[in-house]
């Protein structure tokens, strides 16, 4: 029997699915779970380390897991491992990061297995300077930032030439007092819309960049998707989808050459960039979404991702 | 063996009283929260459940009450997605104030 490719992903996630669908028609087997939130209830791990590395096994529900017989893993957007509010909390903590450590830590460690993208390679990837820094470094444009704590620095920033936004450097879930889930979406803001307590964290400030478009260019080892998406009437085009039309399109080979290198530099295959297109047509560098979704976009753009995901995840051992 | 000056977790006062001395004002970012806009032109929340298809692990989506299979949010251009819009998983869709679908930036190692 072919040694199955693992999937790692919540249970409730649609662009894991078109994955899966594209494996069972290729008759290629799976097995599919969520560590943080199968372990240990539903799920059992005995992993063993001796001199000859790591053996032993998982079980789910509806699977039988060799941990030396994996072709690959398909690490999508598994549920973070949380303490358990069946528990004290501070057992629950414990609990939690014996999970994260021990599951965690043996999930990244499975010998000779590909990755797409190997979770840890995932986590440097997320940090929003670093991807910044790393898409310069790869000759990609890239919109003037300050990150800081500094209202002095912040407004000192923001007059200079050009609008200026606030966007998070992570997307914390949040609740407000009155229990509703809040977030930040990427916004323009100005000299008067600031205060002290700018001081009180963190806060990343970016000069607006003037576009024409946004693209979303998912990139799966060397395929490229660009998708010109048309039609957002504001800065963040997420909070439109209504009104949005994608476009699968040509990236320049420049801007194609920089995502490669930027994704060789973090290890990754895959990798969801988004960019802004100026009137003159230079493509502008906004983020790189490591783990980033795709299922959303009109037929058959996710069939060809999800094909593209199914081809590297089952290429043959050795294959570049 | 007593140890006089044994390190403390950094991470282990989760829940306890002694973290909660004193309230600074909150940071700046925090009054640019904003709501989650609903993209389903104003039609009701759907609630749904997933539960995993033993033979191909995907999953199956249905409707709580009725348990009839119902297409899950954001598979096909036609549906109304989510992404980027970050929201913490809550299990099977049970928060009406959340938007359907799956967040594109909670992942394992947020808290890192």
């Amino acid at each position: 029997m072919k040694a199955p490719v693992l999937v790692v992903a919540c249970l409730d996630d649609p662009t894991t699915d078109l994955v899966l669908d594209e494996l069972h028609d290729r008759d290629i087997p799976v097995v599919r779970f969520d560590p943080g939130a199968d372990f240990p209830d539903e799920i059992t791990l005995s992993a063993y380390l001796d001199r000859s590395g790591l053996t032993g096994s998982i079980d789910t529900p509806t699977r039988h897991l060799n941990l030396s017989n994996v072709s690959a893993v398909y690490w999508r957007q598994p549920t973070p491992y949380r303490p358990s509010p069946n528990l004290d909390p501070g057992s629950a903590a414990w609990t939690a990061d014996q999970a994260r450590y021990g599951l965690g830590g043996v999930l990244a460690a499975l010998p000779g297995t590909f990755y797409l993208n190997h979770p840890f390679r995932n986590r440097d990837a997320k940090y929003k300077p670093l991807q910044l820094a790393t898409a310069a470094a790869c000759g990609l444009t890239i919109p003037h930032t300050l990150i800081t704590n500094r209202l002095r620095s912040a407004d000192g920033f923001i007059s200079r030439p050009g609008r200026t936004v606030f966007k998070p450097l992570w997307s914390t879930p949040y609740k407000s007092e009155t229990g509703k889930w809040r977030t930040i979406w990427a916004h323009r803001i100005d000299h008067e819309d600031l205060d002290e307590t700018v001081s009180g964290a963190a806060h990343l400030f970016q000069k607006q960049v003037e576009k024409v478009a946004d693209v979303r260019v998912t990139m799966v080892g060397d395929r490229v998707f660009p998708v010109r998406i048309n039609g957002a009437p504001a800065l963040d085009w997420r909070l439109y989808y209504d009104s949005l039309s994608y476009e699968l399109i040509d990236a320049p080979p420049a801007v194609v050459k920089g995502m490669r290198t930027y994704l060789d530099r973090f290890g990754l295959v895959f990798g969801a960039f988004d960019f802004c297109l100026e009137p003159e047509g230079e493509w502008v560098f906004l983020e790189c979404n490591p783990n980033g979704q795709w299922a959303w976009f009109d037929d058959p753009i996710p069939q060809q991702i999800a094909s593209a995901i199914a081809d590297m995840l089952t290429r043959p051992k050795g294959s570049s | 063996m007593h140890v006089p000056h044994a390190p403390t977790p950094a991470n282990i006062g989760a829940g306890s009283p002694g973290n909660l001395l004193t309230l600074k004002p909150r940071p700046w970012g925090l009054s640019q929260m904003a709501p989650f806009i609903r993209q389903d032109d104003g039609s009701a929340y759907v609630p749904y459940r997933v539960h995993l298809d033993p033979v191909k692990q995907t999953g199956v989506y249905t409707d709580p009450v009725t348990l009839k299979p119902i297409e899950a949010a954001g598979k096909h251009g036609s549906n109304k997605p989510t992404t980027s819009q970050t929201v913490p998983p809550t299990g099977d869709g049970q928060d009406p104030d959340m938007p359907n679908g799956k967040p594109d930036t909670v992942t394992d190692y947020e808290q890192d």
